[in-house]
């Protein structure tokens, strides 16, 4: 059966069980992987998945059910419908419309055709994408790593891929499909070298199109981290400079940065940027975008998880924080448009997260900005959970490097850093030309002052 | 259920195991006065995994059909000869097992289907305002209320013919505080296998409420400590944290197998001779954990496992296919998340035994350090370092609870806290019953103990 017609099926069902406006998000997901562990093949599988997710809303109030199977498509809008039936009145409780900018050239387009051409979010030859490939690739990255150093002990590693059939249609004539394509692939582990267990290291990476695949990267790059986290020990106490991997960016900095932008937290007094639109919250260094129109980007697509459509947005410029990020709900409360950010799967309600969100690249070399510490900390990986509403953090530095003089000097282990990052934002002192892809953010090296570093 | 399954079962080449899940999660969220969620999630379906040719193959489907089941059976087993031509270690076979059969359901009082969709949106209502009103200083609340209600048939070809009833609810409060521009949070979470009466006997929502509120403003006057190694007194919260992320995955059989840090260390001194560690499927000293499993994913009957016993390793957990490598019987720790997971080694309720000291015999003993309440965020490495976060931290000098702290986050090896353990109270409490642990698939623990005085790295400003 076609997606949107399932749409239809569900919307025709909600509206005729008391609905007066009514979503239905269909996806359908082809997947296989290959997992490793204990250096040796652990499973394969496939999947088939259907989802269908039913917002609806009656005299404006919110109801919404999921399923698995298309065949309960009933059950769901009659269970959507009842929880709307219990729940309160709020005004801003609107669909999108197609007249919205953007949302007519979506509707009817053939997106099958577009997203190959234009956004290249779909590789036919993924269809024939079977285990057997997906074995090979598993099995490469583990000998790769292996044959680096017979220390690495691979606990986990696996491929996958995956195809997406994803469609969406309401009670007011937006109806929009898309297919897309991924391979996922990770690899997990440590190194043991006699007595010694060094800490867990990881390397992932995801693209649209088989050509694009490079497993042998991932595995090297696994490889050296984590032979090179051996003979750690602890570090020193002290308040300075850190430099902030891209892996750990993505943990520290733009975290609390998507927290404090989500219209949702701002409206809901949970932000630490509430009234700041104009305002300097970072240093001048940084410029970050959010932009779900990168061509072969994993956070990319033409529509967002309500039919809206994609557009870059800026979210800081040279330090200046310029937008928060809008699903419809967010924007019906300031009378204003989604910026089409409305995230997550069939089977949730949509929230507000980004597509691929990018920190524009510095101008200094990451070497040279090693090089520009006198002491300081490398962080590769951080462990910690930063708290985004209050900004604090603390969490052990893993992977990490004690820096002195311009030169790694020890690997860490039993070091902690602490401080709050919207208080450290301002005090980024460099951002690296190079720049690096994880998963669907693009992120540069970043440095910063005045952190504290406590060893155990 | 049954027919379907046994008929598909009928076309099965090599060892078969065929599991049905309906999982339905129904949800409540207010934050701020506003509905934000108000949803019911129904994820049904039927996962099949055969070992053929030394390997194993798993394949899924959302449609219960029988066409389709036999389909989703061939991907399985072919995945499983393409894995099997690449695979090195061989499966022989996976261990025997005193497998399920019949009908298994845990412990509900008072089931929370009799109770109605408007009684439960009401009280997540009174409490989200409750919260929000308690202080001028509080600016906005979260409350929300969660229920996960699973039906499982499990049939394997050598035995296991389980029908699984499960009902995990759960509660939550976030408070937000803010003044001259600073804002603090504080969480308070109880979850449980069981019903209505369960979910709430050891703390009513409004107390839950009062606790987070108080709490929140009490923080935006807190300092931060300095970061040192100290002697500390752990709750029961940050007891079970350590006990789950800490050692007990490092003590997961496959875990084990890669390396982990207890890798033949069975019969070996690796904690203080005051702890006694177990990881039990049926509930233990006190009822409805919320991480109960009374038959796991492969249909194995869920053990208590004695995993230290008195500071000596006694045991891993495992599945049927490490049991076999280890020699030893399973523990019922396979678990899935979902019909398109693949049962693996999973930690279900872990704890330290209780000993027989006071609270404030433990902190009386102690002239310079913390006392350290709820656990925060968790994780943990190969190596057994870990770091967790303090949702609530107090000063400890001279024997005395002083002031209390913000931003607190403790770290340390593992088994050397546990060697420095000096002091282990007697009353036990479960407390992670909110919390989910992530590896590969979400799964439901809990985890506990009592107070527990050791040495750990508190990070701090410097």
């Amino acid at each position: 059966m076609h997606l949107l017609d399932i749409c239809d099926t569900g919307l025709k069902q909600a509206i005729k069980l008391g609905a007066y406006e009514a979503e239905v998000y269909v996806t359908s997901s082809k997947y296989i992987e290959v997992g490793i562990e204990k250096n040796d093949i652990q499973l394969a599988r496939s999947q088939i998945e259907d989802a269908v997710g039913i917002r609806v809303f009656k005299n404006k109030s919110l109801g919404f059910a999921s399923i698995a199977d298309f065949k309960d498509i009933r059950k769901a809008c009659k269970r959507a419908v009842e929880l709307a039936t219990y729940s309160p009145r709020d005004e801003y409780n609107k669909l999108p419309h197609p007249n919205l900018p953007g949302v007519a050239e979506l509707v009817g387009a053939k997106r099958k055709s577009r997203s190959i051409e234009v956004l290249r979010l779909y590789d036919p030859k993924s269809e024939e994408f079977s285990v057997k490939h997906a074995l090979e690739y598993a099995i490469s990255m583990l000998e790769l790593s292996r044959n680096y150093d017979q220390r690495i002990m691979v606990d986990r590693s696996s491929f996958a891929a995956e195809i997406v059939y994803r469609a969406i249609a309401n009670s007011n004539g937006v109806k929009i499909e898309e297919t897309s394509s991924s391979f996922i692939y990770f690899i997990m582990g440590m190194a043991i070298d006699k007595d010694e267990v060094s800490s867990f290291e990881y390397e992932f990476d995801g693209v649209r199109f088989i050509n694009k695949i490079d497993t042998k990267r991932c595995a090297l790059d696994f490889a050296k981290k984590v032979i090179d986290s051996l003979g750690a020990s602890k570090g020193e106490s002290f308040r300075g400079q850190v430099i902030l991997s891209p892996e750990s960016v993505g943990d520290l900095i733009v975290y609390p940065i998507l927290y404090s932008t989500n219209a949702n937290n701002v409206q809901k007094g949970m932000s630490q940027w509430i009234g700041k639109l104009g305002a300097k919250v970072a240093s001048s260094l940084l410029t970050v975008e959010d932009n779900g129109l990168l061509p072969e980007g994993l956070g990319s697509s033409f529509f967002d998880r309500e039919g809206m459509p994609h557009t870059p947005l800026t979210v800081i410029e040279n330090g200046i924080l310029c937008s928060y990020m809008y699903n419809t709900y967010t924007a019906n409360k300031e009378n204003r448009n989604s910026t089409g950010h409305a995230s997550g799967s069939a089977s949730e309600l949509p929230g507000i997260g980004p597509t691929n969100f990018i920190i524009k690249e510095g101008e200094i070399p990451k070497d040279e900005l090693i090089k520009q510490i006198k002491r300081g900390v490398l962080v590769t990986r951080f462990s910690g959970f930063p708290n985004p509403t209050t900004g604090e953090f603390s969490g052990a530095i893993k992977g990490g490097w004690l820096v002195k003089n311009g030169e790694l000097l020890i690997p860490l282990c039993q070091t902690l850093i602490q401080g709050n990052i919207y208080d450290l934002l301002p005090k980024i002192f460099a951002i690296s030309k190079e720049r690096k892809k994880v998963m669907n953010y693009l992120l540069p090296w970043v440095c910063i002052e005045d952190v504290s570093v406590t060893a155990g | 259920m049954w027919e379907l399954l046994e008929e598909v079962m009928s076309y099965a080449k090599g060892w078969t195991e065929i599991r049905f899940h309906n999982k339905l999660i129904n949800s409540i969220t207010i934050r701020k006065g506003e509905l934000e969620k108000s949803s019911s999630k129904e994820v049904k379906g039927v996962g099949i995994r055969v070992l053929i040719n030394g390997a194993l193959g798993f394949s899924s489907s959302s449609s219960v059909e029988k066409d389709s089941l036999i389909y989703v059976l061939d991907e399985a087993t072919a995945a499983a000869r393409s894995a099997s031509n690449t695979k090195h270690s061989k499966i022989e076979e996976l261990q025997f097992a005193e497998l399920a059969r019949g009908d298994f359901k845990p412990e509900i009082n008072d089931p929370v289907t009799s109770h109605s969709l408007g009684e439960k949106l009401s009280l997540v209502r009174e409490i989200e305002l409750r919260t929000r009103k308690a202080s001028p200083l509080i600016g906005s609340a979260i409350c929300s209320y969660k229920e996960s209600l699973d039906e499982k048939y499990i049939l394997t070809s050598d035995g296991a013919r389980a029908h699984i009833i499960d009902s995990k609810p759960e509660f939550r409060v976030t408070a937000v505080a803010n003044k001259n521009h600073e804002m603090q949070t504080a969480r308070e979470s109880i979850g449980v296998t069981g019903g209505w009466d369960d979910l709430f006997r050891e703390s009513s929502p409004e107390e839950l409420s009062d606790k987070a509120a108080k709490l929140a403003v009490d923080l935006l006057s807190a300092k931060y400590p300095e970061g040192e190694t100290a002697w500390v007194v752990l709750d029961p919260g940050l007891v079970g944290l350590l006990s789950h992320e800490a050692i007990g995955h490092t003590v997961e059989a496959d875990f084990v197998l890669s390396g982990s840090i207890v890798k033949g260390k069975i019969g070996e001194l690796i904690a203080s001779e005051l702890v006694t560690l177990v990881d039990s499927g049926p509930p233990q000293i006190n009822p409805n954990p919320s991480g109960v499993v009374l038959v796991d994913d492969e249909g194995v009957l869920a053990q208590r496992t004695i995993v230290i016993d008195h500071g000596v390793l006694r045991s891993y957990l495992h599945s049927r296919e490490t049991a076999k490598l280890f020699g030893v019987p399973p523990t019922g720790n396979a678990r899935a998340w979902l019909y398109s997971d693949e049962p693996i080694i999973r930690m279900r309720n872990t704890y330290i035994e209780p000993g027989d000291m006071e609270l404030d015999e433990l902190v009386s003993e102690v002239k310079n350090g913390y006392f350290l309440k709820g656990p925060g965020g968790g994780q943990a490495d190969a190596n057994a370092e870990f770091m967790f976060g303090v949702r609530e931290a107090y000063r400890i000098r001279n024997g005395k609870i002083g002031e209390l702290l913000r931003g607190v986050t403790i770290s340390g090896q593992a088994f050397d806290v546990l060697k420095s353990c000096n002091g282990v109270g007697h009353k036990f409490m479960w407390g992670l019953g909110a919390g989910y642990c992530g590896k590969k698939q979400l799964a439901k623990i809990d985890a506990g103990g009592p107070y527990l005085r050791c040495k750990v790295i508190v990070g701090g400003h410097q």
